[in-house]
């Protein structure tokens, strides 16, 4: 979900990734539902598909029909960096972040309350920020966890966040265990009623 | 939002009559209303909340009531009066999306091969060829005839793939029938229905009935092969977007084999139907 859009993620073949507005632009099918083949998702309620670049490529109702250019799945900017998936509105501009190194996702979880900002995530969490890479991320460290840290939060206002970290390909089995029980404890640092 | 005068003046099912048996001020919801149900030695009454009494009938195997005074009067299904017809009632299905989308979906053949797969349609013969819709001006109501479809087990009594023939009408915002060939007997339909009653502007409760010519199935085998169909289209319909029914043309496209929901979608538009309706540019 950005803005309190329901987002629906999928990869092709083609290894890339791609986000989209959840639902088909016919009937308002989540395509969240849909399957993918080869390079293009095909909804379930009437097996219209797009392609890669959300165009529609086909309706089974009218096989010989080429569908009208008007027919497009709504698609947000979609990268993959740092073991993390990054989504943006349509209309934003700035480069997708492009991290160095390796990285291995860690743990995504939900906490109730928002933090107002990076800054407070990191003092939440006990951790030092090293380097920022949009207001929303930012490369961490914690004392006495071995390594770097790759800390991120979605805000979904009233709804909370969600907090997703990675760490370095290279990093040993404890200190990923580490960076797991921190962003576990996050949910009773960011708990509703402390906040309220 | 408090229901337009087109969605006000109609009458809705609520049950069936066994489900009001004994009712002491059975709690009922309607247009976002809540209403009660009693029954005092066989006879129904429906009142609201300032315990006003509403109009009621009793008609196709169900209980219908009215938030209006001066209703539009139920439309007419002859076909209940034929002898030999089997009546089977489903009973009522919660599904949380406007009764509007329910009709449309019921409308729809195009989903068929994908949503019914080798029941209603097959993936290798998706193609909806056109079909004629009009008016009927008299009784301000919608048919969709010559629908042809190819489908592999049309009902509970088909023994195998055919060319089906369907014709629907909806003659209620709410309602909808299916007329389709019957498997057994030449030169009569089978008819399926939907009786909808629409809780809030986004949920309701759908109850359905099959009034068909067959010798060979049980009422429980009617009654599993149809509800087996509505599930399978209740989980479509809990995840459309906007669970309201969005009558602006922006917001959702139609193709050729809509032309039975591009009608409906008029009319519900001609008639100013607002509530249940999602407006464009509105937080789904
Ligand atoms: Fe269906």
């Amino acid at each position: 979900m950005i803005a309190d859009n329901d987002i629906a993620l999928w990869r092709g073949e083609d290894g890339q990734i791609r986000a989209w507005e959840n639902r088909c632009p016919h009937r308002g099918m989540r395509l969240s539902y849909g399957i993918v083949r080869g390079n293009t998702l095909t909804c379930l309620y009437h097996g219209w598909s797009y392609d890669g670049a959300g165009a529609c490529a086909g309706i089974p109702a009218h096989p010989d029909l080429t569908p009208p250019k008007t027919i497009r799945a709504k698609a947000y900017r979609a990268a993959d960096s740092g073991g993390f998936i990054w989504v943006a509105n349509p209309g934003e501009t700035t480069a997708a972040p492009s991290i160095d190194g390796d990285w291995v996702p860690n743990r995504s979880v939900h906490i109730d309350q928002a933090p107002a900002s990076l800054n407070e995530l990191a003092d939440g969490m006990g951790a030092g920020l090293m380097s920022k890479i949009t207001d929303h991320a930012a490369i961490v460290r914690v004392p006495g966890v071995e390594g770097e840290i790759l800390l991120a939060f979605l805000d979904m206002k009233e709804h909370g966040a969600m907090i997703h970290t990675s760490v370095p390909a290279s990093a040993s089995e404890d200190a990923a265990i580490a960076v797991s029980k921190l962003s576990t404890r996050l949910r009773q640092v960011f708990k509703a009623s402390s906040a309220a | 939002m408090t229901p337009d005068t087109f969605t006000r003046s109609q009458w809705y099912a609520i049950g069936r009559l066994p489900d009001f048996e004994g009712a002491e001020a059975k709690p009922v919801r309607l247009l976002s209303q809540d209403l009660t149900v009693s029954d005092a030695a066989g006879v129904l009454s429906v009142n609201d909340a300032d315990g006003r009494s509403l109009l009621t009938q009793i008609r196709y195997g169900h209980l219908w009531t009215t938030l209006s005074d001066t209703p539009r009067p139920l439309y007419d299904m002859p076909e209940f009066d034929e002898p030999d017809r089997r009546l089977v009632t489903v009973g009522g299905v919660g599904v949380r999306c406007s009764g509007l989308r329910c009709v449309e979906n019921f409308l729809d053949m195009a989903h068929f091969p994908f949503v019914h797969t080798d029941i209603l349609g097959v993936e290798e013969h998706p193609s909806v060829e056109s079909y004629d819709v009009s008016m009927d001006a008299e009784k301000d109501e919608i048919w969709a005839t010559k629908c042809k479809f190819f489908q592999p087990m049309a009902s509970a009594a088909a023994s195998g793939g055919q060319m089906t023939e369907y014709k629907y009408r909806v003659p209620h915002p709410y309602s909808t029938i299916l007329y389709k060939t019957c498997p057994i007997r030449e030169d009569v339909w089978d008819l399926v229905g939907l009786f909808i009653q629409p809780v809030e502007e986004d949920e309701c409760i759908v109850h359905s009935f099959i009034l068909v010519f067959d010798e060979e199935n049980t009422d429980t085998g009617l009654l599993h092969f149809q509800q087996n169909i509505f599930l399978q289209d209740r989980m479509i319909l809990e995840n459309q977007v906007p669970r309201k029914l969005p009558l602006d043309p922006r917001w959702e496209l139609p193709t050729r084999a809509d032309a039975s929901s591009i009608a409906y979608r008029r009319w519900l538009k001609a008639n100013e139907l607002q509530w249940g309706v999602a407006l464009f540019n509105e937080a789904a």
